[in-house]
This record gives structure tokens, sequence and C-alpha cells, in this order.
């Protein structure tokens, strides 16, 4: 399990449980998303906390306004065409909100 | 290009395990790089360093060590935030 | 996944080359004669760096072993946890525990650089910051494990976390079976650098 941190998502988009799926744009410049999860679906586990962006840091800005970030849960089986570990086996990465768009939620 | 430093799921091989103490150079370069980021000095910032890092060649980006690579981009920045001049400087050209 | 790919070889496990010696002689000149950084301040912060070793992280795992007490605490918040341990760490990024239990396992990574909970273990191995391993543990987690002699459970997830953006995770593992009557310095001798990266598992 994850440490719990208590922070308000007040201005958070996503909720825990949401799919989400990485945006497959490349980037422009420095940014934090890796390459292998763009374009991919995964499962928002909850929201971290709202942080400066480093694609503003990265060039002197002041990576203001805070950018909401989000641990994203991808399953590794769907992620990688060939893998060859247990089907339960996941991945978590750090994500903020620019990077992720909603899917529709399966009922 | 941007992929240089973004390596997860790139093919690769055996993992090196072999350790390594620090070096004097190397423990000079990390404290360069701490105190130069901190909040009271904010020389630049890490991600600045990041994306220096991340603007050098492959063979540059794999072929200097870890921290050779820090301070090579932290003498650009340096120079970049009109912190030294750029004449001051003897930067090893990227090799190709 | 893995093949003999030539790749140019890591300069990590050699000294540094004069060129780079001499312009570190340069910046620290130039820095200490405007003011901006003393050589003082850089003996001091290698100092700091160096009472900073993975002997930080293991007092912390063997304490939240040993005590449910402070266990909860370093869940909710580690910093404070370390604190209590005389152990200092900044206000950001955001550290965390990642509990191995029976049924899960984590391992950390950097993809994107080096990410690692510095002050609680010091700085990272040449391994964890190698092209090798960030290429690979998110691709093939478990040959990875293999390579470092280790065998998860059949049962057990295994859940491989990228340390991209503002967050540094401390890997708190599972504790071996007999060491009820250890003391917690004795478990403490027990845990290693790389159990609390999640390459390793701990055993008695």
């Amino acid at each position: 399990m994850i440490s719990s941190i208590t922070r308000h998502a007040s201005n958070a988009k996503f909720a825990d449980g949401h799919s989400v799926q990485v945006i497959k744009d490349e980037s422009l410049g420095h940014c934090r998303t890796p390459l292998y999860v763009r374009g991919a679906v995964g499962k928002v586990v909850s929201y971290i906390g709202s942080y400066k962006n480093p694609e503003d840091l990265a060039y002197g800005g002041s990576g203001l306004p805070e950018s909401p970030l989000y641990w994203v849960e991808f399953n590794l089986a769907e992620l990688w065409v060939n893998y060859s570990g247990d089907p339960t086996d996941t991945l978590q990465v750090e994500v903020y909100e620019h990077w992720l768009r909603k899917l529709a939620q399966e009922s | 290009m941007e992929r240089t430093h973004d390596l997860g799921g790139l093919p690769a091989g055996k993992i090196d395990q072999t350790e390594h103490e620090l070096t004097f150079f190397d423990k000079r370069v990390d404290a360069l790089y701490v105190l130069l980021t901190s909040p009271k000095k904010a020389a630049f910032t890490m991600d600045e360093v990041r994306r220096t890092v991340e603007s050098f060649s492959q063979a540059d980006y794999f072929g200097l060590s870890y921290y050779e690579r820090w301070l090579k981009a932290m003498s650009l920045l340096l120079i970049e935030k009109g912190q030294i001049e750029a004449s001051a400087l003897d930067i090893p050209k990227a090799s190709s | 996944m893995p093949h003999d790919h030539p790749h140019p070889t890591s300069r990590d496990h050699s000294e540094p080359r004069p060129a780079f010696d001499k312009l570190l002689s340069q910046v620290l000149a130039k820095l200490d004669h405007s003011g901006l950084l003393t050589s003082a301040e850089v003996t001091a912060q290698i100092e700091d760096m160096e009472g900073r070793t993975p002997t930080e992280g293991a007092r912390l795992v063997a304490r939240c072993w040993a005590d449910p007490e402070f266990l909860d605490l370093a869940r909710k918040d580690l910093p404070a946890a370390a604190a209590k341990l005389g152990v200092s760490m900044p206000a950001h990024p955001v550290f965390l525990l990642l509990e191995n239990t029976e049924e899960l396992h984590h391992v950390v990574v950097c993809t994107l650089c080096s990410c690692y909970p510095r002050p609680i273990l010091g700085p990272p191995p040449v391994w964890y910051k190698s092209r090798n391993y960030r290429s690979r543990v998110v691709v093939e987690p478990r040959e990875v494990l293999a390579e470092f002699g280790t065998v998860i459970r059949e049962k057990a997830n295994l859940r491989v976390v990228d340390s991209t953006a503002d967050c540094r995770y401390l890997v708190l593992p599972l504790r071996p079976r007999g060491t009820e009557n250890l003391t917690e310095k004795e478990l403490a001798d027990l845990v290693t650098r790389d159990s609390m990266i999640g390459v390793t598992n701990v055993s008695m």
C-alpha cells in the first residue's frame, strides 16, 4: 500500500478510479511524462497534490499555476504486447493532469 | 531527439551491479548541484539542469559519466544565467 | 527483450577526465569569487551527503517493523518519522513509503533520470542510474529482479513504481520470518539498500 497523504483535491479534475488515457502528443521540450505511457490507458490511483509545472520550470519560468499530479496505474500486460510476467503485474507513474484525458466510465 | 534520456521500455542488456564509490570529483559536483538548486541559492532549478542534460547529443549523454554530465549542464546554465562569462570556462566540446 | 546491442561504455566507473576536473575548478573558483558559493559551503554539503547512507533508511525500516505507532506515522508522514530518528528531510519533493506485503512487492525506478530518496539512502548506486536498469525494469521487471537473485512469490502481485515527478519512494521490505526476537539494531543490520529500492528482499 502507498502511504496516505492528506491533501485537498479541490482543484483536481480526476477522481480515484477514473479511467484515463495519457495524451499521445510529442512534447516540445522538457517534460516528465515518459514516452512509453503516452497513449496508454490506465486508472487513477489517487491525486497526489499540485506542484509547480516542470515544463515551465525547465525554461526559467515560475512553474505557476501549480499543476495537479496523479498516480496512474497501468497493467503491464496491456502496456506491452509481449509482456512475459504475471497478468496482474502493474506499473505506477506520476502524471500531471494536463497529460491526461478522461475515458468514458465502463458501466 | 527527446528519446535520449527517456529510456523506459527500450531494448537493453544485463545490468552491471558493480559497486563504485563516488570520487572526490563526483562528490564536489553533487554538492554543487544540491547547493545551486537549493531554495537558498536558486541559481537554477533541477528542471533546468534536466532540460540541459536532455539536450545533449547521444554521444555526450551516454559517453560522459553521470557527474561529468551534471557539471557540463550546470556550467552551461551558469553562463545562460549570466553568473559566469562564457570565456571563463573551458567546456569540453560535445563528442559526436 | 534484452539483446546484445553495442552501447557506449559507461564512464561512471572511472576517474573524471582532466578536462572535467579543470572545468570543475574553474566553476568553483568563479562562484567562490562572486560569492554565490563558498568552498566552505561545498565542504559542508559534502559532509552532509557523506552522513546520508542506507544506514538511515535501514534504521527507519527496522523501527517500522518494531513499532506499529511509528509505522503509522511513517505511512502518513515519512519526513516526520525520519525526524524522530534524527534524519532531516526537505519539504519537497514528497517522500513516501511503499509497503511490501505478502501479496504485493514494489520495485522503484526513475526511467527519465535518477530520482531517488537521497536524504535517507544517500546517492543512488551506479546500476540504478544505468541505461540497462532504467530501460528494462518497466518492461520485464521479473527478469530484472531475477538478475538480482530475487524471485517474487507466485501469488504476490508486482508493482513497478516509476519516480517521474515530485515523489521519492522508500520501499518498506517485508520483515523476514524468524526475526521476532531480534532487537531493533539487529533488524536494521539485516536491511540492505537494494531491499529499500525493491530489487531484493530482506533475509535472515
